[in-house]
């Protein structure tokens, strides 16, 4: 669906791409990782042929230009800031938007009623926008980048600075999306949005795509050991039954060490009928893949 | 096309939506062109009169004739006219150093004596007048003169005034003694001839008493103050209706400036605010391009400039302003539009903030109107801005209204401002899209 090769972006003497590849294949959720200031949004006004490259090219499907109108039909975009107009009702804001894509007459009232509905938002729709919620806003934000049905999705952010629930409501928004088959390209700095949305990744940070595939493989060639916290009844020696190989830390009646196998650990304590109190295993994520490649954490 | 209709008819509802901004496309024009023409309009009519005080220390008949002389002009309110006062002379003096007087004029003890004849040395009129007034110290020093002028007349009306004005001509020009006798004793045939020409022409006209019979002949100067306002639609029979029209004539088209200054820096404000708050990037990304977008912006303008320049013209009309040429009013509100909206492109290019565009764009408009006559007539510049305000649109919108509300200006003499305004317009169009590519990319 697009093809992004070598891109290269500068503003002054920051670099905010630097030589980005990828691929977005039809149909999938391909989700830009990284923190604050890491070039997603950059990368992706670059997609959209906002920014000019100072190197590098972007191809959409049939070798079209991200420039040429007839590919921008095909793009719906939600920008990270809340892009609305407040004095107007969310209506006329829909109305407007979904008109600068030709749609008039029934089949715009018909799409308008679709994009408010999916986003909660048809019983507030005559109310202006001032009046809602940041919450509200964000969805009316997606609302007015797919009101056009566009095949190609580009959402910047989509949930940044919502509550908990209306998060919740944007991630159903769009696995409905997904459902419809829409492409999607996704940024964020919120793990749990990637690993819950996205097909594929790019951890992206300082403007260099450092890791590009699915959130399992990722997690697995770069996300480490799981880590495996136990507190037994008695206060006791290390465990002769656990493998040597483990560097196990203890602090009283707590262990706690780094494995690939950590059932397989716990069934030898089991074994050794050592009595364990509780058990905490924490699998290796992507803040943990981020953490490895980078040294430092998502939300620094 | 489609596209630019729809951004335009989404930017004037932005507009609708925002009283403050109505109120200084809309409300704010209306009140500077009725103040304006309620300025223009008083010093037109009989409240601009000077309110002054005469001591009549002389009390004669000239002196009295000089004071009815002053009233009949229209232009003098006498305050102690019809006052008895005890101590006039402080009593009026104190009134002018409080500001409640303009002038306190005394006629001195002997003034009757010499008063209306020319070859006599007058006794002096005392003049005090407010120092904060002095604008109007010509004013009186004129009104003051056509008086003593009339006195003249007065003399001449009356057959012992002619014989003491005649008898002391002679008498002046025996004790002129620098003179030739020759040149004496010519003078004195002439003062006698002039006498008995004088003396026949009053008695052959007896019909007339009441009126001076020697008024056109004696008049030091003819002065007719010619007005620039047009002559009155003769289907129009009240005389203060003349007055009213011309008030708004001169003062609507400063009006309607601001009122497009306001449009101006209002759509440059909005065009900053799209790109500050986002709405302008989800544009770009839309199927349009930069021109339809900078096309729509500029369309919304276009249509308020012309709507505030049309309102102002009904508001005037109800007041009483007839625009001597609807064809010209119609091509100097586009012309105006056109200009405007490129200064309004250009001006949403000067910052990068609504805050800075804002500033930049009343700090301007401001210049612009200071200059181009928007707050004070150009006639009452000095020469140097006057030069300047060539540089200002404000100046040329103003001459191109004027030019087709009263000056009666023909098509040609039209398209001198016109071409003016419509060639800022494309320089404005031309800075504000340059410069918006090259930031936006």
């Amino acid at each position: 669906m697009i093809r992004v090769d070598g891109l290269h972006k500068r503003f002054g003497q920051t670099v905010a791409v630097d030589d980005v590849s990828l691929r977005v294949e039809t149909g999938e959720t391909f989700g830009l990782l990284g923190p604050n200031g890491a070039g997603k949004s950059t990368t992706l006004q670059l997609m959209m042929g906002i920014l000019t490259p100072d190197r590098g090219s972007v191809t959409f499907a049939d070798d079209r230009n991200p420039r040429e109108l007839t590919t921008r039909h095909k793009l719906g975009f939600a920008p990270q800031q809340l892009s609305l107009y407040e004095a107007l009702t969310g209506w006329e804001n829909l109305r407007f938007f979904s008109r600068m894509y030709g749609l008039y007459g029934e089949q715009q009232q018909r799409q308008m009623n679709w994009a408010l509905e999916m986003t909660g938002l048809l019983d507030r729709a005559k109310d202006p926008v001032k009046t809602y919620s940041g919450g509200m806003k964000r969805r009316l934000n997606l609302a007015l980048a797919v009101v056009h049905d566009p095949p190609l999705i580009l959402l910047d952010e989509p949930t940044v600075g919502v509550d908990p629930q209306s998060r919740h409501h944007l991630f159903e928004n769009i696995e409905q999306l997904q459902d419809k088959g829409r492409t999607i390209v996704y940024t964020t700095h919120y793990m749990e949005a990637a690993q819950r949305l996205c097909d594929r990744i790019a951890i992206i940070d300082q403007g260099r795509v450092l890791a590009l595939d699915t959130v399992d493989a990722l997690v697995t060639r770069y996300g480490g050991n799981s880590q495996v916290s136990v507190e037994l009844v008695e206060s006791a020696p290390t465990p002769a039954v656990l493998p040597e190989r483990l560097s196990v830390k203890q602090c009283g009646h707590a262990l706690q060490w780094e494995t690939e196998t950590p059932l397989a650990e716990l069934e030898l304590l089991s074994a050794a009928a050592i009595s364990v109190r509780s058990v905490e295993i924490t699998r290796p994520n992507l803040e943990t893949v981020f953490l490895n490649l980078t040294g430092r954490k998502l939300r620094d | 096309m489609a596209h630019i209709l729809v951004i335009a008819r989404k930017d004037l509802q932005l507009l609708l939506r925002d009283p403050l901004g109505l109120f200084f496309i809309l409300a704010f024009p209306a009140i500077m062109g009725i103040i304006f023409g309620a300025i223009t309009g008083s010093a037109q009519t009989d409240e601009a009169v000077l309110e002054i005080a005469v001591i009549d220390e002389d009390q004669s008949p000239l002196s009295t004739r000089f004071i009815t002389t002053l009233m009949e002009t229209g232009s003098i309110r006498i305050w102690n006219r019809d006052a008895i006062l005890e101590n006039a002379r402080q009593a009026s003096l104190d009134r002018v150093r409080r500001g409640r007087l303009t002038a306190v004029v005394i006629l001195p003890a002997g003034f009757g004596k010499t008063a209306g004849i020319p070859w006599s040395s007058p006794a002096p009129i005392e003049v005090t007048i407010d120092p904060s007034r002095t604008a109007e110290r010509g004013m009186l020093q004129g009104l003051l003169v056509e008086a003593a002028g009339s006195l003249v007349t007065a003399r001449l009306d009356d057959p012992d005034g002619r014989r003491t004005l005649f008898s002391s001509g002679r008498q002046e020009l025996e004790r002129n003694k620098t003179l030739p006798a020759v040149t004496r004793a010519l003078l004195v045939q002439l003062l006698n001839l002039l006498e008995r020409e004088v003396e026949r022409a009053s008695t052959s006209n007896p019909t007339a008493p009441s009126k001076s019979t020697f008024s056109a002949d004696l008049e030091f100067a003819r002065i007719e103050f010619v007005s620039i306002d047009r002559q009155a639609d003769p289907g129009l029979d009240a005389n203060w209706r003349d007055k009213v029209r011309s008030r708004w004539d001169l003062s609507f088209p400063q009006g309607m400036l601001w009122g497009v200054l306001s449009c101006s820096a209002g759509f440059a404000i909005s065009l900053v605010r799209e790109q500050e708050q986002g709405t302008f990037l989800r544009l770009q990304v839309a199927p349009l391009s930069r021109f339809q977008i900078l096309a729509g912006k500029a369309a919304a303008c276009f249509v308020t400039v012309l709507f505030v320049i049309l309102a102002m013209v009904l508001l005037g009309y109800v007041l009483g302003m007839r625009p001597g040429s609807p064809f010209l009013l119609a091509l100097a509100a586009f012309s105006i539009a056109c200009s405007f909206v490129g200064i309004m492109l250009a001006m949403s290019v000067t910052g990068r903030s609504a805050e800075s565009v804002n500033g930049a764009a009343w700090g301007s408009g401001v210049l612009m109107a200071m200059f181009g006559g928007g707050m004070v007539p150009l006639v009452f510049m000095p020469a140097f801005m006057q030069v300047l305000s060539l540089f200002s649109p404000v100046r040329w919108a103003v001459e191109a209204l004027e030019g087709a509300i009263w000056r009666n200006y023909s098509v040609v003499e039209m398209l001198r401002p016109c071409g003016v305004l419509m060639g800022i317009g494309a320089i404005g169009f031309i800075i504000g899209v340059q410069v918006l590519k090259r930031r936006t990319g």
